[in-house]
């Protein structure tokens, strides 16, 4: 049995006792979005033009509707709400779905949890509207159209729950609603009398007809209606909720332990290791702190996550204090087995991958995410495309052995090629002398040219010159790449440049 | 690897006692390397060499990863490190885990970290500026670790130091190429023992080291090594 609950929203300001309107501009001009109560008690409904509104309350108050910021402090809001339950989601611009099967009991009982839920929504300066039902649509019209601002279904019961709510309460387009009425429908109650057949036949088209079918079968649970919550639960969680509010660095180390205690019990009992794990702070004003940490490796060593997580923990800001913190396991597997050399022998020789991979979870827990890199080469004979770094995939492999051979590439490369002024005596050949960084140096021995032209098919390649690169060395015995950017008379722009591209040892 | 060229190196007139220490360091170049070093370049120019060394001594090293720490700012003010560059020298960039910290700082806290670990091969670090204390850490880190850690230092490098040894790096004109007497061969440094503990009579003494892409050792190289360039070989030109 699957049991949802809706909450409604209205997050925006309200002034004491004022009419207060938002105003959004549509098709026909300018029309209230959203009004408080005494402009309701004005008479002032969404939908009316705000010229009218502004004639019948002169001192009628009005904001631009921010739809965009609505959808984000929603969003923020249905987050937040993963603490009643892992599966959450925003449902329209001014609802949040929850799954709540199974996490009434946490709070003792349907009637405790709803409770819960509107305090904690009310803390937060928020009017909650919340309906319980068996199915989402049920608990979507009790939600709306209830007559008290927190309706429960008993399970079981959605049906009786539904019959007195007008048809509107089943989210029909509104051309669908009207066509309903016109044939004197207008309570949920009603369809339930009518045949199915027969209620189908009353439209002229077979959308409508569907629509009111399929949206029945919805709110009665007949038919599916399944929930994707905005995040995905992690398999492997483990919440601590405190008495008290949590204020210090200590608390929060303290509950970290209790909760890698829970959580490696859990990892064990599956046999498994994480890659990530997340530590959430719930703080009591609605807002969320979190930190994470990434394992090169699967692991679930508890003292040792405790000691990567350490240094981050100062980053956690308990705000006016934290009420309940959970930690979860991301990217789980298999506990690697240390050492496995490939079959070849390509793993390298004498290095402990185990105590690598420690050692590097423990740099990047001190210092940032994925600090730690390795080469990876790429099929390009673009110097600049041939290699990169990537973050630490948790063992060391040999470099490949590269298929085609290259000119000498220099041990360092320069972030940007840096123009140089050069004196050049063959206008082909390497310079004579050039100056970089402000010292002019003399050309002792020269090696090239290696001639790259561009790939051309990747596209873009018109206008692009080719670049011939030379190893050249001063006077003094230090190594330059040089780079010519462009032919003489290559007919693709004026005279060719000079650069530094890198520097051999 | 580096091959030193010992042409410069008066060993007629040394002591027995100080020859022996001399045929010690010679022999200690080719093996695995221990202790803390710090390589710094004569000027800013010869950075380059300065990690050549690095490379060329963490190479003694025949197992395990290394871990190359530097700033983001030596990256925009320097370069990026290349792989193909390592590859060149004859190192594997596989084994190379790179760290680039957001600051000094870090960078040393990522440096300290490391020399502890029994992980890994070797560590090379650029870092411009490592007083006492810090070099001091780092030599009580080796001692309980034995990873070998080298310091990249700036060319304004001067003043005390607790690392076993300090190395002076200047490039120098390349080994003569024997395909072609116009392009730089296989590239020399001069390196001077600027500072030692381990070798304390031989501190000052400067030495002509050579890149080799073979797996070598250090050995007494003849003054024929600085000769004329063979010439080409005949093959090449048979068609």
């Amino acid at each position: 049995m699957e049991r949802l609950k809706r909450a409604r929203t209205t997050p925006w300001p309200v002034e004491d006792g004022a009419p207060f309107v938002l105003t959004e501009t549509c098709l026909h001009g300018r029309t209230l979005a959203a009004v408080n109560e005494a402009a309701r008690a004005l008479g002032l409904e969404p939908g009316l033009r705000f010229t009218d509104a502004r004639a019948r309350v002169p001192e009628l108050v009005a904001e631009e509707l921010d739809r965009e910021a609505d959808a984000l402090a929603l969003k923020r809001l249905t987050l937040w709400m993963t603490r009643f339950s892992p599966l959450t989601a925003m449902d329209g611009p001014d609802g949040i779905r929850l799954d709540v099967t199974g996490c009434a009991h946490l709070f003792g009982g349907e009637e405790a949890f709803l409770a819960a839920m509107k305090r904690a929504l009310e803390a937060l300066g928020l009017t909650p509207r919340l309906g319980m039902a068996d199915s989402a649509g049920a608990a979507w019209a009790l939600s709306r159209y209830g007559a008290e601002p927190v309706m429960r279904a008993e399970p079981g019961r959605s049906r009786e729950a539904l019959t007195s709510l007008p048809i509107s309460a089943l989210r029909l387009e509104a051309g669908t609603v009207q066509v309903l009425r016109r044939f004197g429908l207008t309570r949920i109650g009603q369809l339930f009398t009518i045949e199915r057949t027969a209620l189908a036949r009353r439209f002229r088209n077979r959308e409508a007809a569907q629509d009111v079918l399929l949206r029945l079968d919805q709110a009665l649970g007949v038919r599916p209606e399944p929930l994707i919550p905005l995040k995905a639960p992690a398999r492997f969680t483990a919440r601590i909720s405190g008495p008290e509010p949590l204020l210090s660095l200590g608390g929060i180390e303290d509950t970290l332990s209790r909760l890698l205690t829970e959580l490696t019990r859990q990892l064990e009992e599956a046999g498994k290791g994480a890659r990530r794990f997340i530590l959430t702070g719930y703080r009591s004003d609605g807002t969320r702190t979190s930190v994470s940490l990434a394992l090169s490796r699967p692991g679930r060593d508890g003292r040792a996550i405790a000691k990567l997580f350490a240094p981050r923990l100062e980053a956690m800001d308990p705000g006016f204090g934290i009420d309940l913190m959970t930690l979860s396991a991301h990217g789980t597997g298999p506990l690697e087995a240390i050492a496995s050399p490939l079959p070849d022998g390509a793993a390298l020789p004498g290095a402990d991958p185990a105590e690598t991979a420690a050692l590097v979870d423990r740099l990047n827990a001190r210092l940032g995410d994925d600090l730690v890199a390795i080469f990876t080469a790429h099929e390009s004979h673009l110097p600049g495309r041939s290699e990169a770094l990537t973050p630490f995939p948790g063992t060391l492999t040999p470099w490949p052995k590269t298929s085609h051979r290259t000119g000498p590439r220099p041990l360092i490369v320069l972030d940007r090629p840096e123009p140089v002024e050069t004196i050049a005596i063959l206008p082909d050949g390497p310079p004579a002398r050039f100056t970089w960084r402000r010292v002019t140096r003399s050309v002792a021995r020269a090696d090239g040219p290696e001639r790259i032209g561009p790939e051309w098919w990747r596209g873009k390649a018109d206008g692009v010159r080719a670049r011939d690169y030379y190893r050249v060395e001063d006077e003094d015995g230090h190594r330059y790449w040089l780079m010519r950017e462009g032919l003489y008379d290559d007919q693709r722009g004026g005279t060719p440049r000079w650069y530094v591209c890198g520097l051999f040892p | 690897m580096a091959r030193a060229i010992l042409t410069d190196l008066p060993l007629k007139r040394l002591s027995p006692q100080v020859e022996g220490e001399a045929a010690r360091l010679e022999d200690r170049l080719g093996k695995p390397l221990e202790g803390v070093h710090e390589i710094a370049p004569a000027a800013f120019a010869d950075m380059a060499a300065a990690l050549g060394l690095a490379v060329g001594f963490a190479q003694t090293r025949p197992h395990g990863g290394w871990l190359w720490v530097r700033t983001r700012r030596q990256r925009l003010d320097l370069g990026r490190i290349s792989a193909r560059g390592l590859a060149a020298l004859g190192a594997d960039p596989g084994r190379v885990m790179l760290v680039e910290t957001r600051d000094h700082n870090a960078a040393l806290r990522a440096i300290d970290e490391a020399a502890r670990s029994r992980a890994i091969g070797a560590v090379i670090a650029e870092v411009d500026t490592a007083d006492f204390t810090f070099t001091r850490r780092l030599t009580l880190a080796h001692e309980a670790s034995a990873t070998p850690v080298i310091l990249v230092r700036s060319w304004r490098t001067e003043g005390a130091t607790a690392a076993h040894n300090r190395w002076r790096v200047a490039a120098a004109p390349s080994a003569p190429n024997p395909f072609d007497p116009r392009a730089p061969g296989r590239a020399r440094w001069q390196v001077t023992l600027e500072r030692s503990r381990a070798f304390p009579q031989r501190a000052g003494e400067t030495f002509l080291m050579e890149m080799d892409d073979a797996p070598l050792r250090v050995r007494l190289v003849s003054a024929l090594a600085d000769g004329a360039p063979e010439t080409r070989p005949h093959h090449a030109l048979a068609g």
